[in-house]
């Protein structure tokens, strides 16, 4: 062999190594895939979107395609931002309206909407939820706990 | 019936794409003719006689009609929107339908249709190089079925696919048209609508938001990617030489992050650097590789056509994502640099100009109707100041974390295209890859003055894209280390396979 064929099989041995990272998620994501093979579509969303999907499922049910809701996450950014950026996509067209904790604790008021999706993947809302449970203007339709996540929508009185 | 649905968009894609190829061939046969020594006639309209091989493998020919497809049937629905029509399965197809059988009659056009995908001749080898060719051939196989098969698995996943790529897609497949309230609704509405009209058109030949199939057309675009690099590469050097570097670009995680998405938890990427599929940067970088190596393949066979269709995924890019822009005006200085070595004729400058502003000018236009700009555009003077050259280090040490990790998300590509560029260094300056290095480098300049003037948190925005806008770049890049160390190993250098062929 040319020592220009020892040149490639060397950078491509150590591109290789470099790659093995890749090549073992890669694996995983196999493993995961060939699990959801004869999945129903729901598991699947299930398993892209994690607890979110299921609130989010429940809540496209009671929001009126057309109306609004109100979405309340502990934290703005960037995990805030993150579950935002779901909700609105699976919510479309109801129009969704982002209110951190922090603001909402401060403020007691909220703007007007048709429901309020509430989630909470920490466990760190605990007064939120017993506020929103004291306002007589508010029903709760749906109610969720998976481990620290708790999820709940909460739809106006009519 | 979904899944037909997107089978029969998918095929006027390929349908729009090779219409428009066929024009732009026969645009500059009819614009060369004067031209006895460079005569496109020669293969486009007597191919059948003089055996003359196309430019390109045929594989890399379909990858060339498929994404040319995507930019030529998105834009008519963008000017369909213009001109208050709503766009469904029937009025998209029916005049790609109506040209494609008006080629089907015409001998000449039928003639550069035919050619267009005709492979070049095949080349023999000894037993042992066919079966390194297998073991390679059998790595880029598996990472394409990897692909398909755990993109395909389940929706959407990315942040920027969620936020704006597939929101626009669903929006305007809702509406059918691109309505005039379109911009202000989902973030970044400046963006061009590329990727969301051409999902946007898979949604409507299915009939309904399918954003798990419409992930079809990224596995595809990551499949595209590869063979089309692995054509370009093959006609500038050999079939080995090609395939050793495919396999290379194959095992890229940020390419495999964005063609087939990841699952959650891989050490050593950046913040959301797992599952990318949907964002439009995959697109782009398919776009770079086949403006830029088409130059580079026209610099290197003398075959004016390819600055035509250069043209035309230059103008395609642009219409991606804004980053194009600066690509187009890139790739427009190679084509001014492509006239001075007489590969085209500076009269072709304004047609290749025009086929570049065909793509720009609309969204453009539109834009600035509905008064929508960019974030980056927005008090550009009030930031260029003193204090932006804080930004650099930051800058620089996201760059050089990127380039310098070896098990990052571009594994050892700056390594690999650095070592290449020095031990071609002799010829560097007669290397058909010297404009794909010009291409590479300016493109990376930009994208660091950008970062340095960028209104977002510094940290944020490097931690967050800049994998991302390396990845427009590492293909293009690898394209050019695989030319140099072509070159640098070939006696003579320069020697195309066919030319290998001969000698041997």
């Amino acid at each position: 062999m040319t020592s220009r064929t020892w040149l490639y099989l060397a950078w491509f041995a150590a591109w290789q190594i470099c790659a093995i990272p890749l090549y073992r998620a890669e694996w995983k994501g196999s493993v995961i895939a060939a699990g959801l093979y004869r999945a129903s579509e729901e598991d699947r969303r299930f398993y892209a979107d994690g607890p979110v999907y299921s609130v989010l499922h429940t809540a496209q049910q009671f929001v009126p395609i057309g109306g609004s809701a109100l979405f309340i996450t502990p934290t703005i950014d960037p995990e805030g931002w993150y579950l935002e950026g779901k909700f609105k996509y699976y919510m479309w067209p109801r129009r969704l309206l982002l209110v951190p904790a922090a603001r909402l604790r401060q403020e007691r008021t909220m703007p007007d909407t048709d429901g309020i999706v509430l989630f909470d993947p920490r466990g760190q809302l605990a007064d939120v939820v017993a506020f929103l449970d004291g306002l007589p203007a508010l029903t709760k339709v749906h109610e969720l706990s998976l481990g620290r996540t708790y999820q709940a929508i909460y739809l106006k009185r009519h | 019936m979904a899944s037909a649905g997107i089978a029969v968009a998918l095929v006027v894609l390929i349908g729009a794409g090779l219409v428009v190829l066929v024009a732009l061939t026969r645009l500059a046969a009819r614009l060369r003719r004067p031209d006895a020594r460079n005569d496109l006639e020669y293969w486009v309209g007597r191919q059948s006689r003089a055996r003359e091989p196309a430019p390109l493998p045929w594989t890399a020919m379909v990858v060339l009609t498929f994404v040319a497809g995507t930019g030529a049937v998105s834009l008519q629905m963008l000017l369909y929107s213009v001109a208050g029509l709503r766009f469904g399965v029937g009025t998209i197809a029916i005049p790609w339908l109506g040209a494609l059988i008006a080629i089907a009659g015409l001998p000449h056009a039928r003639r550069t249709a035919v050619a267009m995908v005709s492979a070049p001749a095949s080349v023999s080898r000894s037993s042992r190089q066919n079966s390194i060719a297998l073991c390679l051939t059998a790595l880029i196989a598996l990472q394409i079925a990897y692909a398909m098969f755990f993109a395909l698995s389940f929706s959407i996943r990315g942040w920027d696919s969620w936020e704006f790529w597939f929101m626009k897609a669903r929006i305007l497949f809702t509406h059918r048209a691109l309505t005039p309230d379109f911009p202000p609704g989902p973030s970044f509405a400046d963006y061009p609508l590329h990727m969301p009209l051409a999902v946007s058109w898979l949604y409507a030949a299915a009939g309904s938001v399918q954003d798990r199939a419409a992930k079809v057309l990224y596995v595809l675009q990551f499949a595209g990617l590869l063979i089309a690099f692995n054509g370009l590469v093959r006609s500038m050097t050999s079939r080995m030489h090609a395939l050793f570097f495919t396999a290379l670009l194959s095992s890229v995680p940020v390419l495999v992050i964005q063609g087939a998405g990841l699952p959650p938890g891989v050490d050593g990427f950046g913040l959301y650097e797992w599952d990318q599929v949907g964002y439009s940067d995959l697109t782009l970088s398919l776009c770079f590789l086949l403006a830029g190596g088409l130059v580079c393949v026209a610099f290197e066979t003398k075959h004016a056509v390819c600055l035509y269709w250069a043209a035309f995924f230059c103008g395609v890019g642009a219409w991606t994502k804004n980053e194009g822009l600066v690509f187009a005006c890139l790739g427009a200085s190679a084509m001014v640099w492509a006239a001075r070595r007489r590969i085209v004729f500076g009269r072709e400058l304004i047609a290749l100009a025009a086929i570049i502003l065909v793509f720009i000018l609309p969204w453009s236009l539109y834009k600035s109707l509905l008064h929508v700009s960019s974030d980056y555009m927005r008090d550009t003077r009030a930031r260029m100041n003193v204090g932006a050259f804080r930004n650099v280090p930051i800058v620089l040490s996201g760059l050089g974390s990127r380039f310098l990790k070896a098990t990052g998300p571009i594994n050892l590509w700056f390594y690999l295209y650095a070592s290449t560029v020095i031990l071609n260094r002799r010829r560097l300056r007669s290397s058909p890859a010297l404009v794909v290095d010009f291409l590479v480098v300016s493109q990376l300049m930009v994208y660091l003055c950008v970062f340095v003037m960028s209104p977002q948190e510094i940290r944020w925005s490097v931690s967050t894209t800049m994998s991302r806008v390396i990845l427009h770049v590492a293909p293009l890049g690898l394209l050019a280390a695989a030319v140099h160390a072509f070159e640098w190993g070939t006696p003579g250098g320069g020697w195309r396979e066919d030319q290998v062929a001969a000698a041997e």
